[in-house]
C-alpha cells in the first residue's frame, strides 16, 4: 500500500486526511500519493471538498505570457480572470496580461506540464517565466450544488451559480486568507477550485471543513472527480 | 463593509487591500538629497481634500490608482497606473488653457514631473 511519506513530494493535507480513513493511490507521475476511497458521487453532488494538491500544475509570468503559452499550444485568450479548458481535461486560468496558471488534467499527466517546464531556456530571452505552483500554492476542489453557500461563509464573492458562470475566476480572500477560486464545472457538478498558500494548507482545509459542516461535512476524492467527469 | 473597485478584479471589500501612501513624484536618486530622499519615503502631505493614493489588492498583488477624499473617507475613483499617466498627460498638454482643471492635490501635481 502506497503512504504518503513513501514519496519526496506530498500534499500538507497527508495527516488529516488520514486521520479521516484516506487510502492513497500513487500520481501518474510516480512523484506523489493522492487520497482516494473518501466520499460518494452523491455525495460531491450535494457538496464536497477534495484535496488534489498532488497533482501537477505550473504557472508562467511575464509580459509576453500569452503569445508565448498560444505559441505552445494552449488555449487561452488574453482575457484576467477567465480560465479555458484544455483539449486534455486540464484548465488554464488567466490571471493577467501578464500571469497564468495550468492545472493539470484528473488523471494527472504532467507530461505536458513537465516538458513546458523542461523546455523552457533563460537564454531564450522570452518574456515569461515558470512559476513553481506545486510548492507554493495548495489546490482544493469544492464540488456540488451546495457550493455556493457555503462559501458565503466565508468569502465576500457571490458565488451563486446565475452570478458566478463557468469558467470565471476570482482572486479573493477567502477564509482571511488569498486565494485563487475558479469554477471549471466537472460534467455537470458545479466545481470550484481553489489555489491557496500551501503553508496555510491545515488552517484553510480547517475552514473549509467548518464551513461544510452544516451541509453534511463530506469528502471526497480524485477518484470520484472522474467518476463526475464521466457523467 | 466598505466596497472598493479594483481596476483588475471589480468591486470588492476594503479589507482585501492595503493601502499605499499618496502618490508623490520620486527624486532623482542620484541627485537627491538625504532629506529629499526622507521626504519621499517617509512623510505625507496630509491633505485634508481630495487627494491620489497608491492602493493594493492584496490577493493579486496588484498596484493601482484611488482618488480619494480624506476629509469624507470617500472613494472617488479608482484607475490603473496606465489610466492615470494618460490623464496626467492630457491635463499636461491642457495646461495652457485657462482655468483648465485644478490639481485635485498637491500630490498629483508633484506626479505630473515624474
Amino acid at each position: 500500500m502506497t503512504t504518503p511519506e513513501q514519496h519526496l513530494r506530498r500534499t500538507p493535507l497527508r495527516s488529516a486526511l488520514t486521520k479521516t480513513g484516506a487510502k492513497w493511490t500513487a500520481t501518474p507521475a510516480g512523484d506523489a500519493a493522492i487520497s482516494d476511497g473518501l466520499g460518494s458521487i452523491d455525495a460531491a453532488r450535494h457538496l464536497a471538498i477534495t484535496d488534489l494538491s498532488p497533482l501537477p500544475r505550473l504557472g508562467f509570468k511575464g509580459r509576453e505570457t500569452i503569445p508565448a503559452m498560444k505559441k505552445r499550444g494552449i488555449v487561452l485568450e488574453g482575457t484576467a480572470n477567465r480560465a479555458f479548458r484544455q483539449p486534455d481535461g486540464g484548465l488554464c486560468l488567466v490571471l493577467a496580461a501578464s500571469e497564468v496558471i495550468l492545472l493539470s488534467p484528473l488523471c494527472g499527466d504532467d507530461g505536458k506540464l513537465q516538458k513546458l517546464h523542461d523546455d523552457w531556456r533563460l537564454d531564450d530571452a522570452e518574456r515569461t517565466y515558470p512559476m513553481l505552483r506545486r510548492d507554493s500554492q495548495a489546490w482544493f476542489v469544492v464540488t456540488g450544488a451546495k457550493s455556493p453557500e457555503m462559501f458565503a461563509k466565508i468569502c465576500g464573492i457571490d458565488f451563486r451559480l446565475n452570478k458566478f458562470p463557468d469558467l470565471t475566476i476570482a482572486q479573493t480572500s477567502v477564509a482571511k486568507i488569498s486565494a485563487i477560486v475558479t469554477r471549471a464545472d466537472i460534467g455537470s457538478t458545479p466545481a470550484f477550485h481553489i489555489l491557496a498558500d500551501s503553508a496555510s494548507a491545515l488552517y484553510f482545509f480547517d475552514c473549509l471543513i467548518d464551513a461544510a459542516q452544516e451541509f453534511g461535512n463530506a469528502l471526497a476524492c480524485r477518484s470520484i472527480l472522474r467518476d463526475l467527469e464521466s457523467g | 463593509m466598505k466596497i472598493l473597485n479594483c481596476p483588475l478584479n471589480g468591486p470588492r471589500n476594503i479589507s482585501e487591500f492595503v493601502w499605499g501612501g499618496e502618490m508623490k513624484a520620486m527624486p532623482d536618486p542620484a541627485t537627491a538629497t538625504d532629506a529629499q530622499w526622507t521626504e519621499y519615503l517617509f512623510l505625507e502631505d496630509n491633505t485634508a481634500g481630495e487627494i491620489t493614493e497608491w492602493w493594493l489588492h492584496a490577493p493579486t498583488n496588484y498596484w493601482f490608482i484611488a482618488r480619494r477624499n480624506t476629509i469624507t473617507d470617500e472613494i472617488l475613483e479608482t484607475m490603473t497606473y496606465d489610466a492615470f499617466l494618460a490623464r496626467q498627460q492630457a491635463n499636461a498638454s491642457g495646461e495652457a488653457e485657462p482655468a483648465a482643471k485644478p490639481a485635485t492635490g498637491g500630490t498629483e501635481t508633484g506626479a505630473t514631473s515624474a
